[in-house]
């Protein structure tokens, strides 16, 4: 699509706003808005998925309405706008229709936080042709950044942003050749402002940043896999503190499992001494940490229980929304105490130390030293072999545990691919994690719809208990309660052809190209 | 993209007031849109002061000469774009009746635009053509205006059954009051039965104003320049219905 591109100008310090704008009005019929002086503020989600999607959320606050403003970063090209009352937490608190939808499929259940802010004071003008129609709009700025941590406003300048209408190319030329004198502006206000704080979206991602080569020896790897799952674990350690959205839990707990993994998978890498107690360390508070992360699964999929059951049963699960939610809270706090802990304090202090800590010079564990991809491959493949007898092992009448084994085993698998994917050629690792991924999908199916309905089943005992006359709700659980049972049915009917698909001879060829050859 | 056409079989019942305020909601509401003014007469091209003309007229757009989004023009609103109206549109059906085309033609024009627009307005002439079946053709749903008079019933019950005799009974057809004058007993009665006979038939309805008529003169939307008059706050009524339905 060919658009013609919006334009930001730098204007001298030294430069009054009002002079240049009379001096542009006397060039051209531009109409002029009062003068008006507001605050931007550019929301995303902790790990910056709006603009790691390539887009830009701006709320423009003036005079106590809120504009809030969708667009991509590169071009400023527009993806909607909406006028709010308040500025929504979370996409479902968005009125329903396209922005929502379009925003949700970005930002899923995470909360927007306001990330930068700006103080913008600004002389609107627009150029009218002979109907009296805008061709071109003009915006004189002068921005102000303000810097919360640090109680600080840095100035970013004063500006000139030419945006053409589309369809009227003329025009925007016209200005365009009268401001040719005028220094392009290198940089958007958005991208100098993260500049001037230091932010570098990226790191807050949840996702493995790791880049090891095949012959870094296997402790010095390790340990860099260890570090990024750490920093992962101390960055939503805020955000779980103040139960800002469920993802930071989420998270946090992803990367005690991952480490856990690690520790117990990557083998006489490091002292058995140190070793020993971080497991047991990381697996007391990975499990601390399950009773409020099932919590906020069944939370997140209430609204999709709700839709599973007639229309007028749905009203009835009611109270189980709100025993649920109670007891979020509960654990919530509890959870909260444990990170409070001085247990959790030394484990965080320790394993700092240890991930710190120079490679012992005296007598390392066995396969310390060894390059990283033989251990790596060796571990990837053993693993592997161990999914493809389990999972071949399973017949209809095998008993769901052994499909529970399987799935723990794929996930450790997962995870050692994850960890070292650095080491393989980019698209065929991604090909091979993305089979895996299907296996999981159908595994983590069976296993979450039965801890769901064994929950469920649990809590609609207690609503009963504090409440004997809610056979309503009691009868609704029941029928949730079938409804996931028979979803984790279908899960086992389909584990045949996943497993099939996944243990194919072609895809074995690649799981031994990559792993047992290198 | 989601097309709505805002149709009737019959003229001078609304359709230019509606579409065009309709479409100014949508964008309020979040939506990047789109209205195509198909009417010749360019009405809708007029409110929004932007000349009745689309480069090589409906033969390079209907013939795919000239690329759609080449004949886009925006609004003075963010996110509101308008394909605006030619005088060779009433040449449009001759067109489209050549060979090589069918009702499927303006789903071809409008294929590159799927991704860039949430909504698309279908400013339509009055009378069944061959431009009204291929708007019929593209829409998700019809949106129609009526205003509550034996006659306008009458055109309604033909447009579901054209609907019907050319395999289009998936396609929703709402409509809606226009014009409604509630002193008149007739207006009246007729706003009772409709909906018994129409059960799509939208609960939201937009009285006769002055108001509307001022836009003309204006050249301006009347949810824009009056958000808070009677006929502004029942098109917003009328969109938040639509939308429910339509998204």
């Amino acid at each position: 699509m060919m658009r013609t591109e919006s334009q930001q100008f730098t204007l001298l310090k030294q430069q009054p706003l009002v002079g240049f704008k009379n001096k542009l009005k006397k060039e051209f019929a531009l109409v002029e808005e009062p003068p008006k002086t507001i605050q931007r503020i550019f929301y995303d989600s902790f790990d910056w998925r709006v603009f790691e999607s390539s887009g830009i959320l701006e709320a423009e606050i003036h005079g106590g309405s809120t504009l809030l403003s969708w667009s991509q970063r590169e071009d400023g090209q527009s993806l909607g706008s909406i006028g709010l009352n308040t500025m929504p937490q979370f996409v479902w608190d968005f009125p329903i229709g396209p922005f929502r939808d379009r925003l949700e499929s970005i930002l899923e259940a995470r909360v927007l936080l306001p990330q930068i802010t700006i103080k913008s004071h600004i002389h609107s003008l627009k150029l009218l042709n002979k109907d009296k129609k805008t061709v071109l709009r003009l915006f004189l700025e002068e921005n102000t950044l303000l810097d919360p941590r640090l109680q600080q406003e840095y100035s970013l300048g004063k500006c000139l942003r030419m945006i053409p209408v589309r369809g009227y190319k003329k025009p925007y030329l016209q200005v365009l050749s009268a401001l040719s004198n005028l220094k392009k502006r290198d940089q958007s206000l958005f991208d100098e402002a993260l500049k001037r704080l230091d932010i570098h979206p990226k790191k807050f991602s949840s996702k493995l940043a790791v880049s090891i080569t095949p012959d870094l020896n296997a402790e010095t790897a390790t340990k860099r896999v260890y570090t990024d799952l750490f920093r992962v674990l101390k960055q939503n350690e805020t955000g779980l503190r103040e139960d800002w959205d469920s993802e930071f839990l989420h998270d946090f707990r992803v990367s005690i499992r991952r480490i856990r993994s690690g520790l117990g998978q990557i083998k006489k890498v490091f002292p058995p001494q140190p070793l020993a107690r971080f497991k047991k360390d990381f697996a007391w508070l990975g499990q601390m940490a399950n009773p409020l992360r099932d919590l906020d699964v069944y939370l997140l999929n209430f609204d999709g229980y709700r839709a599973r059951l007639p229309e007028e049963r749905q009203k009835d699960l009611a109270p189980l929304y709100e025993l649920l939610r109670k007891q979020k809270q509960v654990e919530h706090q509890k959870l909260v105490k444990i990170l409070d802990s001085s247990r959790y304090r030394r484990l965080l202090k320790d394993w700092e130390h240890f991930l710190k800590d120079k490679p012992s010079q005296k007598e390392p564990p066995k396969n310390a030293r060894l390059p990283i991809s033989k251990i790596a491959n060796e571990h990837i493949f053993q693993l592997y072999q161990k999914v493809l007898h389990q999972g071949q092992a399973i017949r209809s009448d095998t008993p769901e545990e052994a499909l529970h084994d399987l799935r723990k085993t794929c996930k450790k698998l997962r995870y050692l691919m994850e960890f070292f994917q650095s080491l393989y050629p980019k698209k065929e690792i991604k090909t091979l994690i993305q089979i895996l991924k299907r296996l999981q999908e159908n595994l983590g199916d069976f296993h979450d719809f039965y801890l769901q309905w064994s929950s469920l089943g649990q809590f609609g005992t207690q609503l009963s208990l504090i409440d004997p006359a809610s056979s309503n709700t009691f009868i609704a659980v029941g029928m949730l309660i079938e409804d996931l049972k028979n979803r984790q049915n279908q899960a086992r009917l389909a584990f045949g052809s996943c497993f099939k698909e996944f243990a194919s001879s072609e895809h074995q060829k690649r799981f031994k190209r990559l792993f047992l050859k290198q | 993209m989601k097309v709505l056409a805002i149709y009737n079989i019959k003229g001078g019942v609304g359709k230019t007031s509606s579409a065009v305020n309709l479409a100014y909601l949508s964008t309020q509401s979040g939506a990047r849109t789109l209205i195509w003014d198909l009417d010749p007469q360019g009405a809708s091209s007029y409110y929004f002061r932007i000349a009745p003309k689309v480069k090589g007229g409906s033969k390079a757009l209907i013939r795919q000469k000239q690329a759609i989004d080449m004949m886009i023009k925006g609004t003075d609103f963010e996110n509101l774009d308008l394909i605006p109206a030619d005088f060779s549109y009433r040449h449009m059906d001759l067109l489209l009746n050549r060979k090589n085309m069918d009702t499927r033609q303006f789903s071809r024009i409008l294929k590159p635009l799927k991704n860039e627009y949430d909504f698309l307005f279908l400013d339509c002439p009055p009378s069944i053509s061959l431009v009204s079946e291929n708007v019929l053709q593209v829409s998700d749903a019809v949106i129609a205006p009526v205003i509550p008079t034996p006659l306008s019933l009458r055109t309604l019950q033909q447009l579901s059954e054209h609907c019907q005799s050319h395999q289009l009974e998936d396609l929703k057809i709402f409509p809606f009051g226009s014009m409604v004058d509630r002193r008149k007993k007739l207006h009246r009665e007729c706003m009772e039965l409709l909906p018994q006979k129409y059960p799509n038939m939208l609960k939201s309805y937009i009285p006769y104003s002055s108001d509307i008529e001022q836009m003309a003169e204006l050249r301006d939307l009347i949810v824009h320049f009056s958000p808070r008059k009677k006929a502004a706050l029942a098109f917003r009524n009328l969109w938040e219905e639509i939308q429910t339905i339509a998204w």
